[in-house]
């Protein structure tokens, strides 16, 4: 995308949204510990033998698992038995609108969407394969389908690895597991005075990734939404975002190489509350290698 | 269960004279971030952590086939139970360093991985496997590498894990890091790939890919359903077979 078309599509990306506190006040334990029995775990009543280290609490049980990921109180409860787990025969056809209407019906019935919106947005398949060394493959077979649902706040989707819940479902159709990466969303710590303008994000994006545009990369894409990290990352706001997804290479990408795709986020709000991503060069002590061959 | 672990990543430039022109990704390092400390904090016992000049491809190579590798001696991946790569690939080829050591490319034709001590090789990079047959692509590309040597014939690793086409890098820099606690925590190791490499947002998708070896086509698949950090003591397991998962 040259940069007069994506300047042209710079402003419908922008929306009227805030900057909220992410609620850690929460005790989640309690409400899972429910949660885990409508998803079948029989945990007898009384205290649960929680099981954990500084990332997670685990609740094992039957089979199952139950995690609550401290970093971001995230739900993770799988049938350890069924879950990504291949049968051997099974081959699951089901269609997206079968797969999303199960995963919205069964969200719902856990509790898993509370009060916040949540929207269809992916269906992955997991197929599998298999071969006796100098035979040709086995065909695939679905043996899970994944239904990602993704999170809405005053109108903008989530981007990052949260914001979302996912239900698997395995070759029966019955649910195999469920993820809930929703941090709650707490006061608003302040309104968005204004969104930043494409000129200032390009070159926050070069000085980042220490490359220059058209030369070295090219914008395929520019979106907005509220960013939400994954399961095992702090995060104390939720603000929005700009999501660049880049083309790297440019002209000097050599024609042997394939061609790698980034997606760069930035802070999209003038009063945002950074930095969203970690350092380019994160200090990491090497090793000396053994032997100098 | 403690296992001993090595961490190779390539966020830099390729190194003068080679034959590789990848981009440098400087945020690759903070997905091999994650890994090594994860894997700290799980107590788990580091062999090397190794960037771009230092991590080499003779590393990767395996010395019967390749006169320069050296995948058997301390600095080589078959050194270390688990192998975490994050950097650049070059689709059913090769593994792309930052380094010139015998040249860039870790060709995966040359390794024969597992015939010591690796256990576990997660190659976090484009195109370990490529579509759209992706059965044709693991029979073609890893079959050799699981192989076995003289002295362990038809004996290899546990359980590869790589991606199907591109390995999308950018915000998502966890998965190295959830990857390494989800298997401390006893999770199987393909499936513990599967869950922290599958992206859950944005126009590009993630298709992590794990591939595991048995005696035969069910003990592989049990292998990739349940095979854990706790059964690496085995040894080296049997590879008559292969059986793989993948999410796309």
């Amino acid at each position: 995308m040259d940069y007069n078309t994506l300047r042209q599509r710079w402003d419908a990306l922008m929306a009227p949204a805030n900057i909220y506190d992410v609620d850690h006040t929460l005790e989640p334990l309690d409400d899972a510990v429910e949660l885990a029995r409508r998803a079948g775990m029989a945990i007898p009543a009384g205290e649960p033998p929680w099981t954990g280290d500084e990332v997670s609490m685990r609740l094992e049980h039957d089979a199952h698992t139950l995690t609550v990921y401290r970093p971001s109180r995230a739900v993770q409860c799988v049938d350890n038995g069924r879950w990504q787990v291949d049968d051997g025969t099974s081959d699951m056809r089901i269609s997206d609108p079968e797969a999303f209407d199960a995963a919205v019906r069964e969200a719902s019935r856990l509790g898993l969407l509370e009060q916040d919106d949540f929207t269809p947005f992916r269906v992955t398949r997991l197929r599998a394969s298999s071969c006796i060394r100098g035979h040709s493959p086995r065909e695939p077979r679905v043996v899970d389908v994944g239904v990602v649902l993704k999170r809405q706040l005053d109108g903008l989707g989530f981007e990052g690895q949260g914001g979302n819940v996912v239900m698997y479902f395995g070759p029966d159709g019955s649910l195999t597991g469920f993820e809930r990466v929703a941090r709650r969303v707490g006061k608003v710590r302040a309104a968005v005075s204004g969104w930043r303008s494409l000129d200032d994000v390009l070159t926050e994006t070069e000085d980042h990734l220490r490359m220059r545009r058209d030369s070295d990369f090219t914008v395929a894409q520019a979106r907005s939404g509220y960013l939400e990290l994954g399961r095992l990352q702090e995060q104390a706001v939720i603000q929005p975002v700009y999501v660049l997804a880049l083309r790297l290479g440019g002209r000097n990408r050599g024609r042997e190489e394939p061609e790698r795709r980034i997606e760069h986020v930035v802070p999209a709000a003038l009063n945002n509350i950074g930095p969203l991503v970690p350092g380019a060069e994160p200090d990491i002590p090497q090793t000396p290698r053994y032997s100098a061959a | 269960m403690s296992v001993t672990y090595g961490v190779h990543w390539n966020s830099a430039a390729p190194a003068p004279e080679t034959s590789c022109s990848f981009v440098s990704i400087p945020v690759i390092a903070s997905v091999a971030s994650g890994v090594v400390s994860a894997m700290q904090s799980m107590g788990h016992t580091k062999r090397f952590v190794r960037a771009n000049e230092n991590a080499w491809a003779s590393d990767y190579e395996h010395p019967e086939v390749a006169s320069t590798g050296q995948s058997l001696t301390e600095d080589g991946i078959d050194s270390v139970a688990l192998m975490y790569y994050a950097g650049h690939g070059l689709p059913e080829v090769s593994a792309s360093l930052a380094s010139n050591h015998f040249g860039c490319r870790a060709f995966y034709s040359n390794m024969r991985l597992g015939v010591r001590e690796l256990r576990w090789l997660v190659l976090d990079l484009c195109g370990g496997v490529a579509g759209p047959d992706v059965s044709a692509s693991v029979n073609m590309v890893w079959s050799d590498p699981t192989n076995g040597d003289s002295a362990r014939p038809l004996e290899a690793l546990h359980v590869l894990c790589t991606f199907v086409d591109e390995s999308f890098a950018g915000f998502d820099t966890g998965r190295g890091g959830e990857f390494a606690t989800f298997v401390s925590h006893g999770a199987p190791v393909g499936s513990a790939w599967l869950d922290a490499a599958f992206a859950r947002s944005g126009a590009q998708t993630n298709m992590p890919i794990a591939i595991a070896c048995g005696s035969d086509e069910a003990e592989a698949r049990f292998r990739l359903d349940n095979g854990r950090l706790a059964d690496g003591a085995a040894g080296p397991v049997p590879s008559r077979s292969m059986a793989w998962k993948w999410r796309s």
